[in-house]
């Protein structure tokens, strides 16, 4: 990584932690619900806050680190400005993306009745709406960081 | 397609390194590296900036060329 900023190595910290975060929360939730075992606002809520304060953290600590190891150098330009809007607007693509095969599974279950596979209640719709913010953050990051390698 | 000089122009230029190109028209060192590598075409504005700190018409640091579709357009 020869010519990596430090803002962009901060732009691969979030994006890792958001991945390892993600990939505990949703291997929690999403393995309780192949077992079949019924999903529960408050666990839900209570485990997602607590992911997301840790990723909080971490986030902040490493910002303070590279700042500091950098001497400050945590400065953007019209490049970085450029390629933020560019990875935003992808993320926004996913998200909506999302949203609508969400929509669009409630739509033909309210349309057709569901069979089990249909069938979604409040807590699981949550969870997959948070899949979908979770995955469009994904989407944000990894594409920042391919116009940051492979040009913007 | 936009191409630059910039490399042959900072070397011409005693050799000046991209750090101190990127201070003297504020912007990083790895934005003048994508732009050198044909990574990032910058704005005007700093493509004014270039061609003032190397003294020369704007056109002798930037070449466009435009692709065959385009030409046909």
């Amino acid at each position: 990584m020869k010519n990596i900023s430090a803002y962009e190595s901060t732009i691969w910290s979030s994006l890792i932690v958001t991945v390892a975060a993600s990939l505990f929360f949703f291997g929690k939730v999403f393995g309780a619900l192949a077992a079949g075992t019924p999903l529960e606002l408050p666990t839900i809520m209570r485990l997602g806050a607590a992911v997301v304060v840790i990723l909080v953290a971490v986030e902040l600590a490493f910002k303070v680190a590279v700042s500091a190891w950098c001497k400050g150098e945590l400065q953007t330009d019209e490049r970085d400005r450029l390629i933020a809007a560019k990875s935003a607007r992808n993320g926004y693509y996913v998200l909506i993306v999302l949203q609508f095969v969400l929509i669009g599974h409630l739509g033909i279950h309210s349309m057709f009745g569901g069979g089990p596979w249909l069938t979604m209640d409040a807590p699981t719709l949550l969870t997959f709406m948070i899949f979908a913010l979770v995955l469009a953050e994904i989407a944000h990051f990894s594409s920042r960081i391919v116009y940051y390698r492979v040009g913007a | 397609m936009i191409t630059n000089r910039i490399k042959e122009l900072r070397f011409a230029a005693n050799q000046m390194t991209q750090q101190a190109l990127a201070e003297r028209i504020g912007v990083t060192r790895q934005t003048v590296n994508a732009i050198e590598g044909d990574k990032y075409s910058p704005s005007l504005e700093v493509a004014f900036r270039i061609a003032r700190v190397f003294e020369v018409p704007l056109e002798q640091a930037f070449q466009f060329t435009p692709r065959e579709k385009e030409e046909r357009g």
